[in-house]
């Protein structure tokens, strides 16, 4: 998994640095990439669920971004909709958002939502 | 009035009667066995019941949705609709699956068992192919890459989907609510989800026990398709319970049974009619306030002649039942003679060859084969009757010469080791031997000529169609004897023992004509009338209306019960007597008196969303008005002087007010009164408070 944060001593560089990572991550010609949004426990433990099935797969990835400030303008409602409970959205191999999920969603939810995402590029 | 109702309370002999009062009313008086509860879910709508009140306020009849073991009140002139859904009702329950369903979802999960060995086998090939593409990322191989992703996704998606499904489907059609298969589904699927990808071998079990499941189940499907298509069958029965020790009398649903309907009798509410038992009371009360010197002593003296009236009843029974327990010791040797099998064998021996070898002969001989079984167990039935009326007929030499407190206190310890007493001195107990025994006389009748010759036959000079004769009629007799029990005694012992009906009866007496109707049958509706029902119908008597399901020769665990609490609402009358203290006009003392009191009260009507079921023991804090009369010796030229006072009534009629004249005085005719009903017998006053009708 891979963690993105923005601490407040290095705040430009960090940012600037997390945007990079998550536009590689979703360019990956083969991964199904899971972005989780927000920090708090629960939001925590469903990041820790969502490793563990992506963890495995190569083609899976799951990209935590723990502050929205990584997010280029617009690119948050882009990917996560207007839904404000939505705190996971996965994008197939197209870059498509095919799931959206919960912080309480179940492992089961998470496998079914990274099986499901259909597409190829 | 402070200083009155001091020196009431603090009269000793008062106290002491008041403390034995207080132990009955709130040691014997336990929870309420009426309040209704709810439990199990919802019926959607599968059942309505209408009720139809005699004279009531609702014009279009009362809705009530049925429930699960529900209880309801309705009023004691009411007729009941039921109305029966039934596409509804159909749904409630698991439904019968046709084979062909079951084999479907069968073959999609073998399918699914003949994949996964080919899907481990590709999961293994992903992980090259990715890392060939990783080391050499043409657009080929990324291709080729992606292209074995999504198969593999594909297949592993129907894999876990198809599984989900059937082991919900499954614990569905093992009763589970949705809410709970989805939970206990995903307890058994996401441990297959390991940290290092799938556990395959807990997969393939899994799919395996699926696999055996739905196999059992297509062919016990199968099975029940040979009994042409069985839809699942409904019984519906109605009983009146009156108590918990009897057996509930069946009473009639048309279109589902054949029991008898009698003349329509309403039970009237307002009668103005004064119970002979508060007569007595009244003229005992109006005796002792001549000899009491103070209001303490007046109340006392009201209270041991309540006490000695109850005493006296309680005697009376007591003799009742003593002769009921002679005439039922007689018919006991009888019995036991014919319980025993050698008895019967010998009889029959004694039979001409020429009928043993008949039909009728053989047939005889099966009639009999169970016929001492069952004598040995009416006898034992008898038997524990006749101790029961043994212990409560030895009191009555100590009744006889007890005070009321020790008459009652010496009741109360022979009632609390005999809870199956009320049963016992029950008339419809008795009526139920009466039938079993006439049944098994009926088994003799094999054809009217033969019924001739098998009264000659005897052993050791005995003849069984001739025993069971007496046998029946010594039962007359003792039914004859508990018939005349007071019924104000039988309902005080019942309550006393808090045998109210509703709760656990289990013994429902056989519905003549019982139907059991396919589901989709259109012609489910039916209703019941408490104005017919044979025998009458008392307020806080419960009618239960059961439910029952079978499919094939099964019963299903969906059925259930609704009780239907008989209760009066709407105006009804009370009567009630009690000693009043009056304060007549330009006078500064308060006079005792003995007073009866005709109370006019009301009792709403539920809505359609209120149960209506009543414990009897609510506190009702402005109880309703009337009229009281009473003696009163204002002007001593008059002989006799008649008090009338309007009343209200407050505290289940335990204390009245009023204001009123006197109608012989000359002057100052004008009195006020209020009196404390402080004696409180449940069932001798039957109701809540006081005596109603």
């Amino acid at each position: 998994m891979r963690i993105l944060d923005v601490r407040t001593s290095d705040e430009a560089a960090d940012i600037q640095k997390g945007r990079g990572t998550l536009l590689a991550e979703i360019s990956h010609p083969s991964k199904t990439v899971m972005i989780i949004r927000g920090n708090n426990p629960e939001i925590s433990r469903f990041a820790d669920a969502a490793a563990g099935r992506a963890a495995p797969f190569p083609w899976r990835e799951v990209v935590w971004v723990k502050n929205s400030k990584i997010f280029e303008i617009g690119q948050e409602t882009q990917l996560f909709g207007s839904d404000a409970s939505n705190c996971a959205v996965i994008l197939n191999l197209e870059d498509k958002p095919t799931a959206f999920l919960p912080a309480d969603s179940s492992l089961l939810d998470i496998e079914e939502a990274f099986l499901d995402t259909g597409g190829s590029r | 009035m402070t200083w009155l109702l001091m020196r009431i309370v603090l009269s000793s002999k008062l106290r002491v009667f008041l403390l034995l009062i207080f132990y009955i009313q709130t040691s014997l008086i336990a929870d309420s066995p009426f309040a209704s509860k709810a439990f199990g879910e919802e019926l959607s709508d599968a059942i309505i019941y209408k009720e139809w009140p005699e004279g009531g306020s609702k014009e279009k009849g009362r809705k009530l949705k049925a429930e699960r073991y529900i209880s309801y009140g309705i009023d004691i002139n009411s007729h009941v609709n039921i109305n029966v859904d039934e596409n509804k009702l159909g749904a409630l329950f698991v439904q019968y699956q046709p084979p062909e369903k079951i084999n479907s979802r069968l073959l999609l999960i073998k399918e699914l068992s003949g994949n996964i060995k080919g899907l481990m086998v590709d999961l293994k090939k992903l992980y090259v192919t990715w890392d060939e593409a990783e080391t050499n990322p043409t657009n080929d191989a990324v291709k080729k890459r992606n292209d074995q992703i999504m198969m593999f996704n594909l297949a592993m998606s129907k894999v876990i989907k198809v599984l989900k499904n059937t082991i919900i489907e499954r614990l569905m059609h093992q009763d589970k609510s949705a809410a709970d298969a989805k939970k206990e589904m995903e307890a058994i699927v996401i441990p297959m989800l390991k940290s290092d990808g799938y556990d395959w071998n807990a997969i393939m079990g899994q799919v395996g026990q699926e696999i055996k499941f739905l196999d059992d189940e297509l062919e016990k499907a199968s099975k029940l398709k040979k009994v042409a298509d069985d839809q699942p069958r409904i019984k519906i029965m109605a009983h009146i319970l009156r108590s918990t020790e009897g057996m509930g009398e069946p009473i009639y649903l048309p279109g589902h049974n054949t029991v008898e309907a009698c003349r329509p009798t309403p039970v009237p509410k307002v009668t103005f009619n004064v119970p002979d038992y508060q007569k007595e009371l009244f003229n005992e009360s109006a005796i002792n306030m001549n000899e009491a010197k103070s209001l303490g002593e007046a109340l006392t003296q009201s209270l041991e002649a309540q006490g000695e009236l109850l005493k006296k009843s309680l005697t009376d029974a007591a003799t009742a039942v003593g002769s009921a327990l002679s005439e039922a010791q007689k018919s006991k040797s009888t019995i036991e003679f014919w319980g025993d099998e050698n008895n019967i064998k010998l009889w029959y021996a004694n039979l001409s060859d020429t009928v043993k070898k008949s039909q009728e002969g053989k047939n005889l001989s099966e009639k009999l084969n169970d016929l001492p079984k069952k004598i040995r167990e009416l006898d034992q039935e008898i038997n524990t009757d006749i101790e029961l009326m043994n212990s409560f007929s030895k009191q009555k030499s100590g009744l006889e010469t007890a005070t009321p407190s020790e008459a009652l206190q010496t009741i109360l310890a022979t009632l609390s080791k005999t809870q199956k007493l009320p049963a016992a001195i029950s008339p419809i107990t008795w009526k139920s031997r009466k039938a079993a025994i006439e049944e098994l006389k009926e088994r003799f009748n094999i054809s009217p000529e033969l019924i001739a010759t098998f009264e000659k036959v005897e052993i050791n000079g005995r003849n069984p169609i001739t025993d069971f004769k007496s046998i029946s009629t010594a039962i007359d007799s003792v039914d004859l004897q508990i018939t005349s029990i007071s019924p104000e005694v039988s309902a005080w012992i019942k309550k006393t023992l808090y045998s109210q009906t509703g709760l656990a009866v289990t013994n429902l007496q056989p519905v003549l004509g019982q139907e059991i109707h396919r589901i989709e049958n259109k012609q489910l509706d039916t209703s019941f009338d408490l104005k017919t029902i044979c025998g009458g119908r008392n307020e806080f008597e419960t009618i239960r209306v059961t439910y029952q399901f079978f499919q094939g020769e099964d019963e299903l665990s969906a059925g259930w019960y609704n009780d239907f609490q008989i209760r009066k609402f709407g105006y009804k009358d009370t009567v009630v007597a009690s000693v009043a203290v009056v304060n007549q006009q330009s006078t500064e003392t308060y006079k005792p008196t003995a007073s009866l009191s005709w109370i006019i009260d009301y009792t709403f009507w539920p809505k359609d969303s209120e149960k209506g079921v009543g414990s009897g023991n609510e506190i009702i804090w402005l109880s309703g008005a009337g009229i009281t009369t009473m003696a009163l010796d204002q002007d001593q030229t008059q002989d006799t002087e008649l008090g009338l006072a309007l009343t209200v009534s407050f505290l289940n009629n335990k204390i009245l007010v009023g204001y009123g004249a006197d109608l012989q005085a000359k002057d100052n005719r004008e009195f006020w009164f209020f009196s404390i009903n402080l004696f409180e017998t449940p069932g001798m006053f039957n109701g809540s408070a006081s005596q109603s009708k």
